[in-house]
């Protein structure tokens, strides 16, 4: 069942660890339950020293742990169309916040989504 | 006998060299053939204007054979990630995709087969006594080498034997494009150049010589600028230089207008047919 919220983080801790900017190469990702807004688990991101494909790699992973949201600060091209296609939605995190702070954001409806594959 | 004409640095004469090294050795009633392998932005055919053939090059990627698969997850294996399970389908990202097959032989019921993915095409044909080969891969394709491994194979195939000549005209730089066209050369020659970044990247591509296991020899072009820097370089690797090609406009005019300078420049021309003689015993001597 799909349903957690995902947060990238550049140590995989907990609520109190900062949002990693990056998603593909991002150092790991705290999911969260949204009903209770605790951490359902950590995950490290094994793509992320992919020499190709991190992006699709970590898109992967939200996809086998039942990620419905994730929240992160960029989202590359292939990571947004591998996204796109698990049905997984993409939220853009502004900088230096917390796990906590962000999904707070989240839930509140403070975050912006993205909709639409850039290429930067 | 296959030569590969190589640098590191672009822009360094791999091109000039190459096609004025076949073409002097073709005048000579040697059967050679340049295989032009700089995929990404071929060159030769502005010099030796070939009549060619072309076809186009594939290289296979997983596609469902069906609609749908079982949803075991077992492509989940790719180095790459170029595959992804989607429940009972599968995603795949093609530009990532190294066609090693993997992912065909994990999926346990049989729902993934190989199709072909056209990258570039090969152009094949002859100019004069000379044969010519090239490849030009697609605008927007990430991946250069199956090309250059596609040629090249193609054209040792069709073109080397011992009394025969293969002048491969290699992509600068070090990585897997550089290498895979210098895999297969009996001997590869490297084209430098009297200038800092020119010695800066002489140096990887010696290194990338020596790790794999190739005999070398250097051409220095513009050899009266710059500094003494790649001789050095080039003294300590215990690589010889075959040829020393000073800068000359009448050269740079000749190749700017895609000329074959050989036939523009005689102290050009001369050189090269000096680089052929020394070439000729080296090699001479490796078959030995």
């Amino acid at each position: 069942m799909k349903r957690l919220i995902a947060v990238s983080v550049e140590e995989p801790g907990g609520l109190d660890s900062l949002v990693d900017p990056r998603f593909g190469r991002a150092g790991g990702f705290v999911l969260i339950d949204p009903d209770t807004g605790q951490v359902a688990r950590t995950l490290e991101n094994e793509a992320a020293s992919a020499g190709h494909g991190a992006g699709t790699g970590a898109a992967g992973l939200m996809a086998r742990n039942g990620v419905a949201q994730v929240v992160s600060g960029r989202f590359g091209p292939k990571a947004y169309e591998a996204l796109n296609g698990l049905g997984v939605e993409m939220w853009i995190s502004p900088e230096g916040l917390t796990v906590a702070q962000v999904v707070r954001k989240l839930l509140d409806g403070e975050l912006e989504r993205m909709k639409v594959r850039e290429f930067r | 006998m296959k030569i590969a004409v190589a640098s590191g640095k672009g822009g360094t004469g791999k091109t000039l060299v190459a096609t004025s090294l076949a073409a002097t050795w073709a005048s000579r009633g040697h059967g050679v053939a340049y295989v032009d392998a700089d995929v990404e932005e071929p060159n030769g055919h502005l010099f030796l204007s070939p009549r060619v053939e072309e076809e186009r090059f594939c290289v296979k990627v997983p596609r469902l054979s069906g609609k749908r698969c079982e949803g075991s997850g077992k492509c989940n294996i790719c180095a790459f990630n170029a595959i992804i399970p989607l429940g009972d389908s599968v995603m795949v990202f093609d530009q990532l995709c190294h066609s090693c097959g993997a992912c065909v032989l994990a999926c346990p019921g049989g729902y993934l087969v190989e199709r072909d993915r056209e990258i570039g095409t090969v152009s094949r044909g002859s100019a004069g006594d000379l044969r010519f080969w090239s490849a030009r891969l697609d605008v927007g394709e990430a991946r250069s080498t199956p090309l250059i491994e596609g040629l090249i194979g193609k054209a040792v195939a069709a073109e080397d034997a011992p009394e025969r000549l293969v002048v491969i005209d290699s992509p600068p730089g070090t990585t897997c494009p550089a290498m895979a066209s210098v895999e297969s050369a009996d001997l590869v020659l490297m084209v430098t150049e009297p200038t800092p970044f020119g010695d800066h990247d002489l140096r990887l591509a010696v290194e990338m010589g020596k790790a794999l296991g190739k005999p070398m020899a250097a051409v220095v072009n513009r050899s009266d600028l710059g500094d003494d820097r790649v001789a050095e370089t080039l003294a300590e690797a215990g690589v010889d230089v075959l040829a020393r090609i000073p800068f000359e406009r009448e050269v740079a005019a000749a190749y700017a207008s895609g000329k074959m300078a050989i036939e523009e420049c005689g102290g050009f021309a001369s050189r090269i047919v000096a680089l052929a003689d020394a070439l000729d015993s080296r090699l001479e001597g490796a078959s030995k």
